[in-house]
């Protein structure tokens, strides 16, 4: 999909609507990037177009994010349009990046991208390709689903057909045992042995044919169950965890059934699951990392009092130049800590949600979220009060300071400093914030 | 300006320590990142959005003062002020002037 330049699609998957006053950039983008996209102006054009082609991925770059959510709004309510799975991305001016993220935090839109001015193109094509890869994951599940739906009907079509059978049986049995017994009954003697010779033979038959019967019954629902449990595993396999949201796929229940999802949005329950998988993932892999660097060996003596170390220290580091960043991560993972890295404000936030970060290094000035509005966001919505903020930055202003510690920021590191400052300025924010705790 | 050393390798020497693999492959990313910021820059001052000059500008300084590219960190610093008071004349001449500050740091690095 991506990489190829392309003339208008006929039949595109993604549309990009914009205001008739509005050159867009992102539509430049988009179009070099994917096959099947289209742009549209808003209007009459751009509700056709929707009516017919049913994008999956819509991406809405109006005048301002409330005329973008009115746009949307009005397609879905007013045009009864858009009634299929489909995923929504914002495009918004830099001023309305934080309007932008509230909304797409609350879950009414996927993401959103900041296209006035356009500074990362690369953020909006990863943002594609994750729905294309999420959209295409779940249109793979659904086609899975939609045939062992299909076998499943044919399967119980046969149960039935069998069960009936079965019925027949037993009816025409005891039909044949009535007749044997009116056949008999101007033999009979008087003392019953007569009656039982007959009915004993005809009891057995019909016991035979119930086993029988009961046998491929019991085969058949086995042979089912076996489907089921297959069906589950494939699609286990074509879903990876990032996409276990996705609404139609059956869910293992903890008495080894499945539950199907249908229409409804995920729950807690499953996302809180998700989030405690991710966790127990990371934990582990800090383990590993432990172990390591610990170098422990089997048969070492004092391995496990080595082992029982305290685990280390995990800091996020959020910085958009990439260059030093990996200098910073290089020099805390070097004294012991366990670094994530961000490149803007919005994944810091998305990392901190996998992971309990006991500090927080940020640079101030990035795209998409800066520093001081992810710092409100980790303090305000988040609930992280006691967690350390240190700010990366290359201006010691008074103002500045004070504007910062009023956002949460507890302290600052000068942009660059040397490799033992950063390390001291790292111990001795996680020192007071333990000193705190304790 | 020009009493402002192009580069001063203790500056990166201090954050990461003497490997010289280590100092040569951030020197060569540095250069490598400056190609498409300068040409970002430029397009910016040239579609008069003061904003991403100055976000551009931001983000390179960054990387040259992490690496030690003195001077060139320094005219990044003047970018953003004259972008920020809306100087364009000044901007402009300040722009040119960082082509050649970035290939004077190219000369030092190699």
């Amino acid at each position: 999909m991506a990489g190829k330049r392309a003339l208008a699609s006929r039949h595109p998957q993604v549309v990009l609507i914009h205001s008739v006053d509005l050159e867009s950039g992102a539509a430049v983008i988009v179009s070099q990037h994917m096959e099947d996209f289209r742009a549209f102006k808003e209007g009459e054009q751009a509700i056709n177009a929707i009516k017919e082609f049913k994008p999956k991925i819509l991406l809405l770059e109006l005048n301002s994010v409330k005329e973008s959510i009115a746009f949307y709004v009005s397609l879905v309510k007013e045009h009864n349009l858009l009634t299929y799975p489909h995923q929504v991305v914002l495009l918004c001016g830099n001023k309305e990046a934080g309007l932008a993220y509230a909304v797409c935090a609350k879950g009414s839109f996927y993401d959103y991208f900041v296209s006035r001015p356009i500074y990362e193109k690369f953020r909006l094509k990863s943002i594609l390709n994750n729905l294309s890869k999420m959209l295409q994951i779940q249109e793979e599940a659904t086609t899975l689903n939609d045939s062992y739906i299909n076998a499943l009907d044919t399967d119980i079509d046969e149960l039935i057909s069998e069960a009936n059978s079965f019925q027949q049986n037993i009816h025409n049995s005891i039909e044949n045992c009535r007749s044997a017994l009116v056949n008999n009954g101007g033999h009979n003697n008087g003392d019953g042995e007569d009656v039982t010779e007959v009915l004993t033979p005809l009891i057995s038959q019909i016991e035979d044919e119930v086993r029988k019967s009961l046998q491929a019954f019991i085969a058949n629902l086995a042979k089912q169950k076996k489907t089921n449990k297959s069906h589950h595993q494939q699609l286990k396999k074509s879903v990876t965890a990032e996409c276990k949201f996705i609404k139609d796929i059956p869910i293992e229940d903890t008495d080894g059934t499945t539950e199907a999802e249908s229409d409804a949005p995920p729950s807690e329950e499953l996302l809180k699951q998700a989030a405690e998988e991710q966790n127990e993932e990371a934990a582990r892999l800090l383990a590993e990392q432990a172990l390591l660097d610990n170098s422990i060996l089997l048969g070492d003596e004092g391995a496990v009092e080595q082992a029982e170390k305290p685990k280390p220290k995990k800091i996020l580091v959020v910085e958009d130049n990439h260059i030093y960043r990996d200098m910073i991560k290089k020099i805390l993972s070097s004294a012991g800590y366990y670094v994530v890295e961000a490149a803007n404000g919005m994944e810091a936030i998305k990392e901190s949600n996998k992971l309990k970060f006991d500090l927080i290094l940020m640079d101030l000035f990035m795209p998409e979220l800066d520093g001081l509005n992810a710092t409100k966001q980790f303090r305000k919505r988040m609930g992280k009060k006691d967690l350390p903020i240190l700010a990366l930055t290359g201006n010691k202003n008074k103002d500045l300071v004070v504007k910062w510690v009023s956002s949460g920021i507890n302290g600052y590191i000068m942009k660059p400093s040397s490799k033992e400052k950063i390390i001291q300025a790292v111990e001795e924010a996680i020192h007071k914030k333990e000193a705190r705790s304790s | 300006m020009s009493e402002i050393p192009v580069y001063d390798p203790k500056v990166l020497t201090s954050l990461i320590g003497d490997d010289q693999q280590s100092i040569n492959e951030y020197k060569s990313e540095f250069l490598k990142q400056c190609v498409p910021s300068l040409r970002q820059i430029a397009a910016a001052f040239n579609n008069n959005d003061k904003n991403a000059v100055k976000e551009a500008a931001h983000y390179l300084k960054t990387s040259a003062k992490a690496v030690g590219a003195l001077r060139c960190a320094n005219r990044l610093q003047e970018i953003e002020d004259s972008a920020l008071a809306e100087q364009r004349a000044e901007l402009k001449q300040h722009i040119t002037l960082l082509q050649q500050d970035i290939r004077d740091v190219k000369k030092e690095f190699i």
